[in-house]
């Protein structure tokens, strides 16, 4: 539906740069025109309100990626909540979180509508200098529905990511895309980045710093390193949020983190993330070689949020189960296996 | 759609095809086209090959640069050692960078070459005003190195940053317009393009991939604490290349660029307001060697007409020491045609004295004009002066220029260079004696410090007295210790001998008994010819901003009585309370009645704006030595800094008051 405007703009451009300069023609298949561009780009775009707190805003952005309401966002602590979507054209719906890919920090979420805009993902990485639009709700400046905000820049480099957020090192260290626009700031996360040609080339990613330069890094993950882990989520093959539908076992029957010889750093936020403190001597924990400092970000395909979540997951798995850890060690990510 | 075809089909880029590109977006920038043709996305992909074209015709000439061994500070967001770029500008090794790689002083500057090996670089030289360092790699880099052509950059044209990201071997790319030329006082052009430390020691090209500058941290004055305070905030500032080039050669030489010095003082901070008077010359300074004088109005510089001090900022602002300036100066209805040569720094001022007295005899009383002639009345044991003249020496010049009047030899002696010998021309007797030897700090009391001429000789032997002070519109408690009041004689005619010193000692809030304070000064006080006077706050409980002028009217009241000799007049503290803080600020800030301040190294200095010392008016300090163990006040040292004599000495009544004569000293 987006192609028959374009390509009679495409027309009247070709003609205007062979009447003005026998200019070697275009042959490629974009909008002509920045307002359309920038109209596709935001119908696609969504709003993003979740959990906040803490000095960190209860929102971000998302875009569609499906015409059956799958959504590309950034996995983050708005997702701590099954979050709330504001579509473009205004109308507000519930959302499920499909899945996610803690090393990309990616998540799908999932509206029940059909028939939507959405932003194609770009195959192959863009090219230096190309212009981009970034499409985001930075700053929650759009409420409601008013559209998202559009910032016009370029690729200012293709590099791989060395960063970090605090003193922590980011999973991430493939390639991205470094902007030449200042797109990353508060509630932009999740914004999709769009070529000329109308397609999605990457995903405005969370706040970070440069590792070594301690400056604040403008930069998207680019589409290419996206698509296979979106496909895979929306296809079922990969993680699924925490499960807490199916009732927990016994107590008694179940697992817990004491059951596997994990000591986690002390409870007292809302949502205190699960690290370990210490691991116990001879337990599971320790044979599998899980160590002090480790992120707990999976449980077999179960994403955990908080300690919190951790153990309701546990609670419905049974004790004499073992247990497939996904854990963030610094800048990798391990995989371990806890046989009780 | 098809984005596949975008790369497929991608034409081979030829140089033809390149200068199309550009002359299209000219018409699309500057033709008389619509807003919505210039927003076509062909343009803006025209725009981007344009771009990639010209980045990657300088892309080889920029290296990462790595530091190793940098003293970390916090503060500032950018890291002291975040990676930088730099630029390969010959094939001798050298490259330009920018002043990060030297501000955090690292052990090791490494440069990742396109083969990701690292080299060591050494710092040859850096340009302390542009924020550039030139270095020389160890080794080969396999860097391609950058062509300095000349450009002449205009405001409004695209500019496209270059440097490196985080991986060092990726170029990184900013746009933008060139926002502004000579910047920063004539130093820097100015881009919109969001540069962060990456892109300083990059390249500013044009769309023909020209290079315009060297990108440098750089922020105006006032604007962020830091030079990176900016980073990506679309104020980005570069070295224009021609600036650059120009200092290559002495860079290259292994000799640092230093901003120019002049020592000019302007009238009023404001720079925009429309005047150039100078209203002060710095003693040393290249514009006090061209004589430039209090008063002058600047009217051109090197030819270029200037009428604000603005203008004068930006046109030295750019002018490195060494460099030769002309001025033209309009001196009362005179135009005079100044040369000056700027210098990187300029020496605080260190007064000095060659050990005489000397008084200025009227030669002939009758004339129309009497002219007076300078005559020395003491020499004093181990100055310069020593040896040299003799008592009845009448001065006809000094340094050359003839030499009538006292107050020009004193301010002469007082900023006069001490690695250089003054020239006198004496007549003794009647011979005429060519003299030269150099000066000796003032800072230090001659061991006679009071020859005959400056010793006291009553004409009568009246009795000195302490007697309450009540002095008229001065509502301050006071007491005196002086002798007998009696119709003031002119002091310029008493004879020199019968001259009296003074000092006013302020007390602190809640001295009870001013006149017993001055029990202990009163033998030496007589012997030596110095009325000393304690004054107490005209409030009991504090002394406030307000009695800042009262010893200077206090001094004033004294001379009508008493025949004192302005030269002698010191202030001081009698404790080390808030009434020697209220004299050291009083002495600093109206200067000209009190030459001489002694205050306690324990005093806690005033909040004030220091000034350098004025040699018309010149003050000097008398610091009683600290207690033993305890440290010298580092105000004492910021002062000397800023011209003020600072003689250490004792803090007994003979002593302060045997300093208070010497202040007539030369």
């Amino acid at each position: 539906m987006m192609q028959c405007l374009p390509c009679c703009l495409r027309v009247l451009a070709i003609a205007w740069l062979v009447g003005l300069a026998a200019a070697p023609t275009s042959t490629y298949a974009y909008e002509a025109d920045l307002g359309v561009l920038v109209r596709k780009s935001q119908r696609a775009a969504v709003k993003v309100y979740g959990a906040g707190g803490g000095g960190l805003v209860a929102y971000q952005s998302g875009f569609l990626v499906s015409p059956d309401g799958h959504i590309a966002t950034a996995w983050s602590h708005v997702l701590d909540v099954e979050p709330v979507v504001v579509l473009d054209d205004g109308r507000r719906l519930n959302a499920t979180i499909v899945g996610f890919e803690p090393r990309l920090e990616l998540a799908v979420l999932k509206i029940d509508a059909g028939d939507l805009p959405f932003l194609e993902l770009a195959e192959s990485l863009p090219e230096l200098a190309d212009p981009i639009l970034a499409v985001s709700n930075l700053f929650g400046i759009a409420s409601g529905g008013e559209p998202a905000s559009v910032m016009h820049g370029s690729v200012s480099a293709i590099s791989r990511l060395d960063a970090r957020r605090g003193t922590f090192k980011t999973p991430y260290t493939g390639t991205v895309l470094i902007l030449d626009l200042v797109a990353n700031n508060p509630g932009a996360a999740g914004g999709a980045v769009v070529s000329v040609d109308g397609r999605a080339i990457g995903m405005l990613g969370k706040e970070l710093r440069d590792a070594s330069a301690g400056v604040w890094l403008n930069y998207a993950l680019p589409s290419s390193a996206l698509r296979e882990a979106i496909g895979n989520i929306i296809a079922g093959r990969t993680v699924v949020a925490s499960d807490t539908e199916s009732p927990p076992l016994p107590r008694d029957r179940s697992h817990h983190p004491e059951s596997l010889g994990l000591d986690l750093i002390p409870d007292v936020l809302e949502h205190t993330p699960a690290f370990v403190d210490r691991v116990r001597a001879d337990s599971p924990a320790a044979r599998a070689d899980v160590r002090p400092d480790d992120l707990i970000l999976l449980v077999g395909n179960t994403r955990i949020g908080s300690q919190q979540g951790l153990r309701e997951t546990l609670r419905r798995i049974d004790r004499r189960d073992r247990v497939v850890l996904t854990l963030q060690r610094g800048a990798q990510i391990v995989s371990v296996t806890l046989q009780p | 759609m098809n984005t596949a075809a975008f790369a497929e089909t991608s034409p081979r880029w030829s140089p033809l095809r390149h200068w199309l590109w550009v002359w299209l977006l000219g018409v699309a920038v500057c033709g008389p086209v619509s807003a919505q043709d210039a927003n076509t996305l062909d343009l803006r992909l025209a725009r981007a090959k344009a771009i990639r074209q010209a980045v990657a015709g300088v892309a080889d000439a920029v290296l990462r640069v790595e530091l190793v061994g940098v003293t970390q500070s916090a503060g500032s967001e950018v890291a002291e050692d975040a990676p930088t770029v730099a630029v390969a500008i010959d094939d001798q090794r050298h490259f330009i960078a920018s002043s990060m790689v030297v501000r955090g002083n690292p052990t090791s500057i490494l440069l990742v070459t396109p083969d990701g090996r690292r080299v060591v670089a050494e710092v040859v030289a850096r340009d302390h005003s542009r924020q550039f360092v030139l270095l020389r790699a160890n080794e080969d880099t396999g860097a391609d190195p950058v062509e300095f052509v000349e450009v002449q950059p205009t405001v409004g044209q695209s500019v496209i940053a270059v440097g490196r990201h985080s991986d060092g071997q990726s170029p990184a790319v900013s746009t933008g317009i060139l926002s502004a030329t000579g910047r920063n006082w004539g130093l820097a052009l100015q881009t919109d393009a969001r540069v962060s430390s990456g892109f300083y020691g990059g390249p500013l090209i044009d769309l023909y991939g020209r290079l315009l500058g060297i990108i440098v941290p750089m922020v105006p004055d006032g604007g962020a604490e830091d030079e990176t305070g900016w980073y990506d905030a679309g104020i980005a500032f570069a070295i224009p290349t021609g600036d650059i080039q120009q200092r290559l050669p002495q860079l290259i030489e292994g000799k640092d660029v230093h901003p120019g010095l002049a020592g000019i003082v302007a009238r009023d901070s404001d720079p925009y307001v429309m005047s150039t008077e100078v209203a002060a010359v710095r003693p040393r300074s290249p514009a006090a060697r061209a004589d430039l004088q209090a008063g002058d109005q600047i009217t051109a510089i090197n030819g270029v007409p200037v009428s604000s001090q603005r203008e004068v900022k930006q046109l030295l602002g750019p002018l490195d020491a060494g460099t030769d300036v002309s001025l033209r100066v309009k001196r009362g209805d005179d135009t005079l045609e100044k040369s000056l040569q700027l210098t990187q720094s300029i020496p605080p001022l260190v007064p000095q004295q060659i050990g005489i007295t000397a008084e200025a005899i009227i030669k002939d009383k009758q004339a129309a004009a009497p002219a007076a002639e300078i005559v020395v009345t003491g020499v004093m044991k181990g100055t310069p002066a020593d040896g040299q003249f003799a008592v009845g020496d009448r001065i006809h010049s000094l340094a050359d220029s003839d030499l009538s009047e006292l107050p020009s030899l004193r301010r002469q002696v007082f900023t006069a260079d001490p690695d250089v010998p003054l020239k006198w021309s004496v007549v003794r007797g009647e011979e005429t004696l060519q003299l030269a030897f150099k000066t000796q700090p003032l800072g230090k009391l001659p061991e006679d410090a009071l020859p005959e001429s400056l010793r006291y000789a009553p004409l009568d032997e009246a009795g000195w007295e302490v007697t309450d002070f009540d002095l008229p519109d001065i509502s301050n408690p006071a007491a005196i210790l002086a002798p007998p009041a009696k119709a003031a004689d002119e002091p310029e005619t008493a004879a020199a001998a019968s001259r009296l010193g003074l000092i006013i000692l302020l007390a602190d809030p809640g001295e009870a008994d001013l006149k017993k304070l001055l029990a202990a000064w009163a033998q030496p006080a007589q012997a030596l010819g110095v009325i000393v006077c304690v004054v107490g706050p005209a409030d009991e409980a504090r002394w406030t901003p307000e009695e800042l002028d009262v010893p200077q009217r206090i001094a004033a009241v004294i001379r009508q009585s008493h025949p004192v000799e302005p030269l002698m007049q010191a202030l001081g503290g009698v404790a080390q309370g808030p009434g020697s803080s209220l004299a050291m600020a009083s002495a600093i800030l109206r200067p000209g009645t009190f030459a001489g301040l002694s205050v306690s190294p324990a005093v806690r200095p005033p909040a004030i704006r220091l000034r350098e010392n004025d040699p018309a008016a010149p003050l000097q300090l008398w610091l009683p030595s600290a207690a033993p163990g305890d440290e010298e006040p580092g105000w004492a040292g910021s002062l000397e800094q800023l011209g003020y004599p600072v003689l250490r000495g004792q803090a007994d009544p003979k002593s302060v008051l045997t300093w208070v004569r010497s202040l007539a000293r030369i």
